[in-house]
C-alpha cells in the first residue's frame, strides 16, 4: 500500500498521469497544493473515478474550493502524517 | 543497505532534474546502497544515444550511465509505454536495459525500500 503524491496540476507538469500509469488498486493518491486543481477539470474526474483520491484540506480551503471538491476526502495535517505511517513507504511525483 | 528506486521522469538539459538523480544513484551506490533505476515518461530520453548537450553549454552527465556498471548499478528499467509513446526503440537506447511493462514497473516501486522521483 503505497501513497502517492502530486504536488503539480496536470496543466503543469505530466506527474499525474506518470504516477496514474504505476499506481495500483490498494494504493492511495494525495493531491496538494496545485495538484488539487486537476480534480475541477471532468476529465481528471473520469481518470480518477477508480482510484482511492485524497486531498490536502488546507490547500482545498486556501483556494476556496471546499464546495466544488466537497466530494473528496479532505485530510488535515495530523492525518496526513498519519497516512504517511499507515502506508508502506510515500511516493511523491 | 536499502534498496533504493530511483525514477527518472524528467528529461535531460531543459532542467537539472536528471542530473540531480543520476548523481543522487552514483553516490547512494557508492554508499553500498542497492540501486535501480527506472525511466519513465520523457524521462526516457535520457537514453536518446550520441546526444551533445555542450552545444548549448549544458553539461554532458549522460555520458556517465555508461558508467552505472563501475558502480554496481545493474537494475536499470526503462517503462514499455513510455519508450512506445515517444517512438523509442529499445535497440536504439544508449544503454543496456530491461524493459518493462507499467505494471512490472508497479511492482518494483512496492518491493523497493524508498522510492525517489527526479
Amino acid at each position: 500500500m503505497i501513497l502517492h503524491i502530486v504536488q503539480y496540476s496536470a496543466a503543469q507538469d505530466n506527474a499525474l498521469a506518470t504516477s496514474l500509469r504505476y499506481i495500483q488498486p490498494q494504493d492511495t493518491l494525495l493531491l496538494m497544493g496545485d495538484g488539487i486543481n486537476s480534480l475541477l477539470q471532468r476529465k481528471w474526474q473520469a481518470t480518477l473515478s477508480d482510484t482511492q483520491v485524497c486531498l490536502l484540506e488546507q490547500d482545498v480551503v486556501a483556494r476556496g474550493l471546499q464546495t466544488r471538491l466537497g466530494q473528496y476526502q479532505q485530510l488535515s495535517q495530523a492525518e496526513f502524517v498519519q497516512y504517511t505511517l499507515t502506508h508502506a513507504k510515500v511516493i511523491t511525483w | 543497505m536499502k534498496k533504493i528506486a530511483i525514477i527518472f521522469r524528467h528529461a535531460p538539459h531543459g532542467s537539472a532534474k536528471g542530473r540531480e538523480g543520476l548523481d543522487f544513484a552514483l553516490l547512494s551506490a557508492t554508499f553500498e546502497q542497492e540501486i535501480s533505476l527506472i525511466f519513465a515518461d520523457e524521462g526516457v530520453l535520457n537514453l536518446v544515444p550520441q546526444q551533445t548537450p555542450e552545444a548549448i553549454g549544458a553539461k554532458d552527465f549522460l555520458a556517465a550511465f555508461k558508467a552505472l556498471p563501475l558502480y554496481d548499478i545493474e537494475c536499470v528499467y526503462a517503462c514499455h509505454q513510455s519508450l512506445a509513446d515517444y517512438q523509442l526503440e529499445e535497440s536504439a537506447l544508449a544503454i543496456p536495459l530491461e524493459v518493462k511493462t507499467p505494471a512490472e514497473i508497479a511492482e518494483l516501486l512496492t518491493q523497493a525500500d524508498e522510492v525517489f522521483v527526479y
